[in-house]
């Protein structure tokens, strides 16, 4: 029997020996949080990171609540979240995509933070487009951490080397066309002016249906535009693509990330839609800059501020007094902006900008400077605000991606393709409901 | 059999070589770029770095809120101690449904196989329910005390099928001397199933190391997280990534899994081998 003891022995001990040296067997006691304790969770890069990581100090020293940060990355974010709400137990205060508010508020996980403002949260310091960021079916169910704006990102270092001078931004489509036609011809073989954005709906088709006075979406969930625009835009793309301004279809394989095989990395196109220079000039050792998206005939730009990220409070929060006012923390609070700075993204108020602009870089001032600009621009041209992107928004977006790669790939016809869109997109919004 | 020519070994290695180039090319290119500047990672062909820079090692250790000695010890962990669980209840079930008699016995083991088909989604929200009611949510225990109920049917298959090889005169052998099942199994079988013990441990470390999704639904606390987690802390498709880092500390964590497969390589083949397939 002695080894047989032995061996039960060292399997025990071995268990109990690897159990003390990890530590990570005992409660943290963070998951029952008390009243003066919160958990936050949110995805985010380094930066944003310490960004939050620094606001949440100066949240504790001022309110004595202390945050306890979970942070990760975006993959995997939502698949956990999900589990945690199905569980219930979900964090008190989280990071949310402006694209799935609406589907989260429709299923009643949300608290209703209307009950907060002005009291607490101080919505009004933000700019009058972003305010209605993380509004459904007139309630409030996500405030913005920052505002996000949808340029045109294009390669300086191109540019130069061909001799054209870079886009203005009283720029319209007429020139983009003419721009990215004479890029194509300086660029050479198997490069090209543009990136083909006839299925970027947020970066593209918005901005141009809001400059002829519609949107994608009305405030009941339904497509704000008719087959008519979708074939004029449909057009508009595929008359460039046979000009060859536009890259061809087999270059949309990898827009959806900023990676370095962007056809914008890998210097295959000049110009491209939906993508800021934080993200992307990190990649490149070209200089890029950012423009304003080609504005209509009548000079407006169509532009619609989103709210970037929002931060919302589940209903079954354990504490959503203190996470009201850590929310109003990020937007109104002239030290944790500062401490914030730029990390976060562009902060989503005149206020904000003020407080930030002496300490800026040179790189940070050009993404301020344009959002002020942006900013302005939204005001002149007068406009109602963008509504929140409606529950089944992403099957709608999945559908135009779908049409307008059928399209560029001469699979389908533009009146075909438009019929595919609204059946689908109209079956997505629907069916949420 | 004609014996080989020369030239048919010449053809024959070129031809490995190819696809050893072909699979290996994706390593190098990694463990070239983690030493180079942030902003030559995608924007040159050559997969060398020609400006060479240990920078993305310096802060990609401590960049993602926690060094990364915690995330791999945390991983260490986790992954012995759920090797210790598995090898030791797996080797148990399946001894039991081996030579053991009891009832509904080959419907239990039909069962057990089961659960294999049974897709990791389609239990973890009722898991994450139970964990949640015992107060273990944001700790090890509900990686590791599931596989001491013997709950990874893969490995308890493999280790059937490997005792079902071995002569049953042993353990009669063994009972006529006066053996009960406890002896028979620590001093009969145990030893014998040495190979599959090894395939066992050197997989469930490589698959718990490498695991994600489980880890990330359980543990929130940054003291508390993998290697895994570490890295998807780099990634982030709308604040930027940083991909400097992210590549530097991916070299770092393949470290213990390839050195984990290169010592045991063999065994690992021979207990595959030896096990079944007749």
């Amino acid at each position: 029997m002695s080894i047989s003891r032995r061996g039960l022995f060292g399997l025990a001990g071995g268990l109990a020996a690897a159990s003390v040296a990890g530590c990570g067997f005992a409660p943290t006691g963070s998951s029952g949080a008390a009243n003066n304790s919160l958990t936050f969770r949110w995805w985010g890069g380094e930066a944003r990171n310490k960004a939050y990581q620094s606001a949440l100090q100066i949240f504790t020293q001022k309110t004595g609540t202390k945050v306890d940060p979970q942070f990760s990355g975006y993959d995997g974010y939502f698949n956990k979240l999900n589990t945690e709400f199905a569980g219930g137990n979900p964090p008190d205060l989280f990071q949310m995509d402006t694209a799935l508010v609406s589907t989260y508020a429709a299923k009643g996980v949300l608290t209703d933070l209307s009950q907060f403002i002005p009291g607490t949260i101080h919505l009004d310091t933000l700019y009058p487009a972003v305010r209605g960021a993380g509004a459904v079916g007139g309630k409030t169910y996500g405030v913005p951490s920052g505002s996000g704006y949808a340029p045109v990102l294009y390669d300086k270092t191109i540019f130069e080397q061909a001799k054209i001078p870079a886009p203005a931004d009283t720029w319209t489509w007429d020139d983009f066309g003419r721009i990215a036609g004479e890029l194509s011809k300086a660029m050479g073989q198997g490069k090209y002016g543009a990136l083909d954005a006839s299925k970027d709906d947020s970066g593209a088709l918005q901005p141009w249906l809001r400059q002829r006075g519609k949107d994608l979406y009305n405030d009941e969930g339904k497509l704000a535009f008719t087959k008519d625009d979708l074939s004029e835009w449909f057009a508009m793309w595929d008359k460039l693509r046979k000009a060859g301004a536009i890259c061809p279809p087999e270059m949309l394989a990898n827009t959806d990330s900023a990676a370095g095989n962007h056809p914008l990395i890998s210097g295959n196109i000049a110009m491209t839609t939906g993508w800021g220079l934080a993200q992307m000039q990190p990649l490149t050792q070209h200089s890029l800059d950012i423009v304003v998206v080609p504005r209509g005939s009548n000079g407006k730009t169509g532009q619609a501020l989103n709210g970037g990220v929002l931060l919302c409070i589940p209903a079954k929060s354990k504490n959503p007094e203190a996470a009201a006012k850590l929310i109003d923390l990020f937007i109104s609070d002239v030290e944790a902006i500062k401490a914030m700075a730029m990390s976060r993204g562009i902060p989503p108020s005149t206020k904000a900008l003020e407080a930030l602009t002496p300490s800026l870089s040179a790189s940070d001032k050009r993404d301020v400077t344009y959002a002020q600009y942006v900013a302005d621009e939204v005001a002149k041209d007068g406009l109602p605000n963008a509504p929140t992107a409606p529950p089944g928004y992403n099957d709608a977006k999945t559908a135009l991606d779908s049409a307008a790669k059928q399209v560029a790939f001469g699979k389908m016809s533009i009146p075909d393709a438009v019929a595919q869109y609204f059946r689908d997109a109209e079956a997505a919004l629907n069916g949420a409901k | 059999m004609r014996t080989k020519t020369a030239g048919t070994h010449w053809r024959a290695h070129l031809l490995l070589l190819i696809v050893l180039v072909a699979m290996i090319y994706p390593m190098v290119w990694l463990v070239g770029a983690s030493f180079k500047p942030e902003n030559q990672i995608f924007s040159t062909m050559n997969p060398l770095p020609l400006a060479f820079t240990i920078a993305n090692y310096v802060t990609g250790w401590t960049a993602t809120g926690n060094s990364f000695t915690v995330y791999l010890a945390n991983s260490l962990t986790v992954s012995l101690c759920t090797v210790i669980a598995n090898v030791a209840s797996c080797s148990v079930a399946a001894y039991a449904f081996a030579r053991l008699d009891f009832a509904f016995r080959k419907f239990w083991f039909g069962l057990m196989l089961g659960t294999m088909m049974l897709p990791f989604q389609a239990t973890l929200i009722p898991q994450y329910t139970i964990f949640y009611q015992l107060n273990w949510i944001n700790t090890f225990l509900p990686l590791v005390v599931p596989y001491l109920l013997a709950t990874d049917a893969f490995f308890i298959f493999l280790m059937v099928q490997f005792i079902r090889g071995i002569p049953r005169e042993l353990d009669e052998a063994a009972a006529l001397d006066g053996a009960g099942h406890v002896r028979v199994f620590f001093s009969i079988i145990l030893p014998l199933l040495r190979p599959a013990l090894l395939t066992t441990t050197i997989l469930t470390f490589i698959w718990t190391f490498n695991d994600f999704l489980r880890q990330l639904v359980y543990l929130s606390d940054h003291s508390r997280y993998t290697a895994p987690l570490g890295l998807n802390a780099f990634v982030d498709r709308a604040s930027g990534s940083s991909y400097g880092g992210m590549l530097a500390m991916s070299v770092v964590t393949l470290v213990p899994t390839v050195a984990v497969f290169l010592v045991s390589q063999r065994r690992l083949v021979d207990g595959v081998a030896t096990t079944g397939i007749k």
